[in-house]
């Protein structure tokens, strides 16, 4: 896990999760700058995954395996469904849909953070 | 934007995506729970389980919508509801009862009571839509 990309990650997924959500309030969905910026954070997301896989592999244990192991997954396909979901809902419903879903990024990538610590 | 809708589109399309990410995560927590330390609380992680599975099929009645979805979907939040409220209840009188966290435990505080209110949201939201 790198520490800096986890808090750009998570900085970056509470702002766009609020200019989604600002979305909603206008009674809008989503414009394509919104979908663009999800896609980046999502990006970090699987960067971070690559970063954490190769750890793994190359010895590195977090103290909670199996927990982390969960969270990694979770994580790394929370973000593509809540999007993909918001686009059967093209309302401001499904602004709120991608907007919630983009705060809960930073949430797992908080408790990523914390199941890591690893024992080397 | 107002007037009446279905139970799975608008605001119950919202409602679908926190029963999955709730139903996701419980799943998680009670296959970690299961799979490494069963043996230290069963009753917990039978019930981490047990909650999961209710999450999954509230969503499935929240997507299908319709009298039987409806039925389904108001049969789980009035259960969920309960659960947690009876759950809840039972950390905070005798902790021992359940010695390892669930997604119930003091009313779910850990997920930001988040499964207190769901239920709610639930009901209210059934409430709220025209009987098909």
């Amino acid at each position: 896990m790198n520490n800096g990309l986890a808090v750009a990650i998570m900085v970056a997924s509470l702002l766009v999760g609020g200019a989604c959500l600002a979305a909603a309030a206008r009674n809008r969905w989503l414009d394509q700058w919104h979908l663009i910026a999800l896609g980046v954070v999502e990006l970090g997301v699987l960067a971070q995954t690559v970063v954490a896989v190769i750890a793994l592999i190359g010895g590195d244990r977090p103290v909670e395996l199996a927990t982390f192991i969960g969270y990694l997954i979770v994580t790394t396909l929370f973000l593509p469904a809540a999007v993909g979901l918001s686009i059967l809902e093209p309302t401001r419903w499904g602004s709120v849909i991608a907007g919630s879903a983009s705060i809960v990024v930073a949430i797992l990538m908080l408790r990523l953070l914390q199941t890591w610590t690893p024992l080397r | 934007m107002t007037g009446p809708r279905a139970i799975n589109s608008g605001p119950g399309r919202v409602l679908v995506g926190l029963y999955g990410l709730f139903a996701l995560s419980a799943w998680a927590r009670a296959g970690v729970q299961i799979a490494t330390k069963f043996h230290v609380a069963p009753l917990a992680y039978v019930l981490s389980a047990v909650s999961a599975a209710i999450y999954l099929v509230a969503m499935i009645g929240l997507i299908r919508g319709g009298r039987g979805g409806r039925r389904l979907a108001i049969a789980c939040c009035s259960v969920e509801l309960i659960g947690v409220l009876a759950v809840g209840t039972l950390t905070l009188i005798d902790s021992s009862a359940f010695p390892d966290a669930t997604v119930w435990s003091d009313f779910g505080r850990g997920y930001g009571f988040v499964p207190l209110v769901l239920p709610v949201l639930g009901l209210l939201w059934l409430r709220a839509t025209p009987q098909p």
